[in-house]
């Protein structure tokens, strides 16, 4: 509904004042004590959604070979996603460190690295990705954000738009650590992500 | 009790049925009413490097008469350290001359420090892409940072002690990247072309006549570049106005394209030349060589570039009394101004008359 025709509010009120619609008065109490009624029902789910907003939202990622994940297949272990684009420089500017965390926890079964590629070029598929990474050689388990063209993205759900996005889940799916950018500077970088992935790892 | 059950109407009201926010972009230069009467028609699309999806430009007209072109843009602006998804709504005019912008729902330009911009910042901005001359027209980006300046003073945002002067002076502060990507989409070659093609195939009478009564210099110049010999004869009037009032592009344009048939007439010669006194020394001076290549000048014409006789320079002057001496009738007029010429001592090329009259 776009807009309001004042005449007709006008005319509409008139009618009430003069008493012709005596009845509407009441129905036009009772809808705006329900109006506030529902306002405040709206703000307790306000509420709830910033608590739920903690961990991911549900997803679904496909690897460059088609197979799925989801957040079930994450429960019980520490998940570090890395959103990048291969036209990002900083992103692919800190795949160095991140490799260097990752092969720090090769052994632990209960660290996963996903490598989240998003917001691509068009034209830029599975086939296009694996290419550029052997050319840029990184062996890095990537994840595309969109399993099917038209499927909401894990990126447009966490409001991304900033790369490279880090993240980091507790075993519980908590999200424990954001950041986005990449500094440069790949040993404090590498100590910080260690340090952290250690602390949830005791959790 | 009344004035609460009013109270009551209208927050339920608006609470449920919220009024559509006008559609009136943030910047906008042309004189259009927003409302939801307006059409909108997707003209072409195009794929550009940094872009993350193709660039639409859509159509806007209002019963069918165009008004101007949009496109919602989604690019890439990156420095060293950081990649930024930028959405923004670029407005441009009939002939691809930008004319506004606005953000996208949920979208605010931010800085890089992910501040978003403030009301200054966009005016800034605004003002920067309404400025086809920017110094950011002649920078690639990796010549907006001093890389040793950075390093040095470990700036990351991209306009302090690492951004010379005169860069900094005309962009938004903290947002360098996306003020340099954001005039290279204002003025982007491509949406030009496609916006002029798509004008030009859609004129007609009405639009004709919309664009050259039209303020806008570009319109008037775009209109006449579509001229063809029946238009000269029909819009007269608005060739000579642009002649008289318009910027020196147009009226060479005008005077180049005349066509032949309309500029041997008496009429049209004479009309030209009674404009002399507005015209710039480049147009006076571009006439004056249409004239030396005109079989037939007439005397009446040469008089009116007599009465600015005194304002002429050197080369003009030499080709005015030089066109006078291949006629064989002036009017008195034009003789009287002659004379005066000769006699004013504060026309400094009065010794070339002397010459001229010396040499008959």
């Amino acid at each position: 509904m776009s807009g309001i025709n004042r005449t007709a509010v006008c005319h509409f009120f008139s009618a009430v004042n003069s008493g012709g619609f005596a009845w509407i008065k009441y129905i036009l109490g009772l809808l705006f004590f329900l109006f506030v009624y529902l306002q405040t029902l709206s703000s307790v789910s306000a509420q709830e959604l910033v608590a739920k907003e903690t961990g991911l939202p549900d997803f679904q990622l496909a690897g460059l070979d088609g197979e799925l994940i989801r957040n079930r297949d994450l429960t019980g272990k520490v998940v570090i996603i890395d959103f990048w684009a291969t036209w990002c420089g900083p992103c692919l500017k800190s795949f160095p460190a991140m490799v260097e965390v990752q092969d720090r926890f090769l052994e632990n079964e209960d660290v996963i690295f996903l490598y989240v590629n998003t917001l691509e070029f068009p034209g830029r598929e599975a086939d296009y990705i694996r290419e550029f990474l052997i050319k840029k050689g990184f062996d890095i388990p990537v994840y595309l954000d969109r399993v099917t063209p038209n499927a909401d993205s894990l990126s447009e759900k966490l409001g991304i738009t900033t790369l490279p996005s880090k993240f980091i889940l507790d075993k519980s799916g908590e999200i424990r650590y954001q950041d986005s950018g990449f500094l440069g500077n790949h040993q404090e970088f590498v100590e910080e992500l260690t340090g952290i992935i250690h602390g949830l790892l005791k959790l | 009790m009344r004035s609460f059950l009013y109270i009551g109407f209208f927050v339920f009201y608006f609470g449920l049925f919220p009024v559509d926010q006008s559609e009136a972009p943030l910047f906008f230069e042309l004189p259009v009413e927003f409302d939801e009467t307006l059409q909108k028609s997707s003209v072409g699309e195009f794929m550009e490097d940094g872009f993350i999806a193709p660039v639409s430009i859509e159509l806007v007209s209002d019963e069918g008469n165009p008004l101007f072109y949009s496109s919602s843009i989604r690019t890439t602006v990156c420095d060293d350290e950081i990649c930024e998804i930028m959405y923004v709504k670029l407005y441009w005019d009939l002939v691809g001359e930008y004319v506004g912008f606005d953000t996208l729902v949920k979208h605010p330009l931010t800085k890089f420090d992910h501040e978003p911009f403030t009301h200054v910042d966009y005016e800034r901005l605004h003002e920067l892409l309404k400025n086809e001359g920017s110094i950011l027209k002649f920078k690639q980006k990796d010549e907006l940072i001093d890389k040793e300046k950075v390093r040095a003073s470990d700036v990351v945002d991209g306009t302090t002690g690492a951004t010379s002067v005169e860069i900094k002076k005309e962009v938004v502060e903290g947002a360098l990247y996306s003020s340099y990507t954001l005039w290279h989409l204002a003025y982007n070659g491509k949406v030009k072309n496609m916006i002029t093609e798509q004008t030009a195939l859609r004129i007609d009478d009405q639009l004709l006549k919309q664009l050259l009564n039209s303020s806008r210099s570009g319109y008037k110049l775009f209109a006449f570049h579509n001229f063809e010999e029946k238009e000269y004869q029909v819009y007269r009037k608005y060739w000579l106005s642009a002649l008289k009032n318009d910027m020196p592009l147009t009226r060479k344009y005008i005077l180049n394209n005349l066509p032949e048939k309309i500029w041997n007439t008496k009429n049209a010669q004479e009309d030209v030349c009674a404009l002399f006194s507005y015209y710039d020394v480049n147009t006076k001076t571009y006439l004056l060589n249409k004239l030396k290549k005109t079989a037939n000048v007439s005397a009446r014409s040469l008089e009116y570039i007599s009465d600015g006789l005194t304002d002429l320079n050197s080369n003009q002057t030499k080709q005015f009394l030089s066109l006078v001496r291949n006629r064989k009738e002036i009017t008195p007029n034009t003789k009287s101004n002659i004379a005066q010429a000769s006699d004013n001592k504060n026309f400094k090329y009065s010794y070339l008359i002397d010459e001229y009259e010396r040499n008959k």
